[in-house]
C-alpha cells in the first residue's frame, strides 16, 4: 500500500512513455500521394494521370473500390481508375471539362482519392490545370459531381502522411514532449526559487537547482533530437528558425545558471543570487520558446510563425491519442528524475552541514 | 575500464563499417531509406543516450556518498 502511494505516478509516467514508444513506432503512417505525372494537364481535352502513392495498398483492392476526383475552383470532376499497376501506382482517366472563364488560366488543382480500405486522402494542389473557355461547356457542367466523396473513415489506426516528413512524423511523440517536460520542470524550479526567497529554507534552493538540472537535461535532449530530425527533413541541423534560436538561448541561459552556482563560494549568497536569477530566467524562457516564435513572420516549425500546426493534418485525432500520453508520461518521468536528483543533492548537502 | 573502452570502440567501429557498407550498396544514406524510418530510431537512441548519461552522473554521486559513509 505504501509502495503504491509513493510510486504510482512514477509507474504511470513510465507506462505512458513505454506506450508512446510502442504506439509511436508501430503505428502505420497513413496513405498519401507522392507524385502525379503529368502534373500539367489541359482541361478541355481529357487526360490520363499516373499516381504514385505512399503506404497505399491498391493491389488489395479492385478498380471499383477506388474512386477519384480532380478538384479545382470548388468544382469536383469524376475520374475513373483504368489500371491498378501495383500497391503504390494507379492509372486514372479524366474526361474533358471546361470552366466558364474569360481567359485561358492556369489553376492549381487537387487530386482526391477514396477507397474502402484507406478512406479519403488527397494530393493537395499537386496539379496545374490549364483552363480554356469552351462553348461546349454550358453552365450545367459547372455544377458539382453527382457522385461526391462519401468521406469514408480509414479502416485502421494511422498517423497522417506528410510530404518530406514521411515516417518521421512519429518524432512528434518523442521530440516535442521534451520541451513540455523542460517547461514543467523549470516551472517547478521557478516555484521552489520563490519559496526559497520567502522562507530562506536552504532545502528549497537545492530542490530548485535539482529541477533546473533535470530541465536542462530535457532541453538538451530536445535540441539534439530536433537537430537530428531537422538534418533529414530540412536538410540541415540548424537553420535561422526563431524557435531554434530561442531554444538555444534558453538552454544557454540555464547552463549559465549552473555556472553561476558554481562560481560563488558563499553558500548563502549562491542560494539567494541564483534564486533571483531563476525567477527572472523563467518568464524570459517562456517568451523565447513560446511567444517570439509564434509572432515571428517565418518559421519552419509547425504551429509557429507562418506555418500551420500538425493539428491541421491530424484530422482523425490519431496522432493526438499518442502525443498527449507521451507528453504526460515524459513530464512524470522528468519529475522523477528531478526528484531523484534533489533527494541525492539534499543528502549530500545535509552530510556537509552535519560535518 | 580499459577493456570496456576497447569493447565499446570495437562495437562502434564495427557498427560504423556496417553502416558505410550498406550506404555504398544502396548509394543512399541509411536515414533516407524506407520513408526515413531510421530517423525515428536515431531520435530514440539520442533520448536513451542522454538519459543513460544522466543516470551515470547520478551513479557517480551515489558512489561518492557510499565512499564517505564507508570511511566513517
Amino acid at each position: 500500500m505504501k509502495w503504491v502511494k509513493s510510486y504510482w505516478w512514477k509507474l504511470l509516467g513510465v507506462s505512458l512513455v513505454l506506450f508512446s514508444i510502442y504506439a509511436g513506432t508501430s503505428t502505420k503512417v497513413g496513405p498519401g500521394i507522392v507524385r502525379i505525372t503529368p502534373d500539367h494537364v489541359e482541361s478541355t481535352s481529357g487526360f490520363t494521370l499516373t499516381v504514385e502513392g505512399y503506404n497505399t495498398s491498391f493491389d488489395q483492392l479492385t478498380e471499383k473500390d477506388i474512386r477519384v476526383w480532380v478538384k479545382s475552383m470548388n468544382r469536383l470532376v469524376d475520374g475513373t481508375v483504368t489500371e491498378i499497376i501495383d500497391a503504390n501506382h494507379l492509372r486514372l482517366d479524366f474526361p474533358a471539362f471546361g470552366i466558364a472563364t474569360n481567359d485561358t488560366l492556369l489553376r492549381s488543382a487537387s487530386l482526391i482519392v477514396e477507397d474502402q480500405k484507406h478512406g479519403l486522402f488527397l494530393g493537395s494542389e499537386m496539379l496545374r490545370l490549364r483552363i480554356t473557355p469552351d462553348a461546349r461547356f454550358t453552365s450545367d457542367s459547372l455544377e458539382h459531381s453527382n457522385n461526391p466523396p462519401e468521406k469514408l473513415e480509414q479502416s485502421y489506426f494511422s498517423f497522417p502522411y506528410r510530404f518530406v516528413l514521411y515516417e518521421t512524423i512519429r518524432n512528434l511523440n518523442f521530440h516535442v514532449p521534451m520541451w513540455f517536460t523542460m517547461m514543467t520542470l523549470l516551472l517547478i524550479s521557478f516555484i521552489f526559487s520563490i519559496r526559497y526567497l520567502n522562507s530562506n529554507n536552504a532545502a528549497f534552493d537545492i530542490w530548485a537547482n535539482a529541477f533546473a538540472k533535470a530541465g536542462l537535461l530535457f532541453g538538451l535532449m530536445g535540441i539534439f533530437t530536433g537537430m537530428f530530425w531537422a538534418n533529414y527533413t530540412w536538410g540541415t541541423p540548424w537553420t535561422k528558425d526563431p524557435k531554434l534560436n530561442g531554444a538555444a538561448v534558453a538552454v544557454l541561459m540555464y547552463i549559465a545558471y549552473q555556472i553561476l552556482r558554481g562560481s560563488i563560494d558563499d553558500e548563502d549568497k549562491v542560494a539567494r543570487i541564483s534564486a533571483v536569477y531563476n525567477i527572472f530566467a523563467y518568464p524570459i524562457f517562456i517568451v523565447l520558446i513560446m511567444v517570439l516564435p509564434r509572432i515571428a513572420d517565418f518559421s519552419l516549425h509547425p504551429g509557429a510563425g507562418d506555418s500551420v500546426g500538425f493539428s491541421n493534418y491530424d484530422l482523425n485525432n490519431h496522432l493526438r491519442k499518442v502525443f498527449y500520453p507521451a507528453v504526460l508520461g515524459w513530464i512524470l518521468t522528468g519529475s522523477w528524475i528531478g526528484q531523484l536528483t534533489g533527494r541525492l543533492d539534499l543528502i549530500t548537502k545535509e552530510r556537509e552541514w552535519n560535518d | 575500464m580499459e577493456r570496456l573502452t576497447k569493447f565499446i570502440c570495437t562495437l562502434l567501429l564495427t557498427g560504423w563499417s556496417l553502416v558505410s557498407f550498406a550506404a555504398v550498396e544502396e548509394s543512399r544514406d541509411l536515414f533516407f531509406r524506407s520513408g526515413k524510418y531510421f530517423v525515428v530510431v536515431g531520435v530514440l537512441v539520442i533520448l536513451f543516450i542522454a538519459l543513460f548519461a544522466y543516470l551515470y552522473r547520478l551513479d557517480r554521486k551515489v558512489s561518492e556518498l557510499e565512499k564517505e559513509s564507508n570511511e566513517e
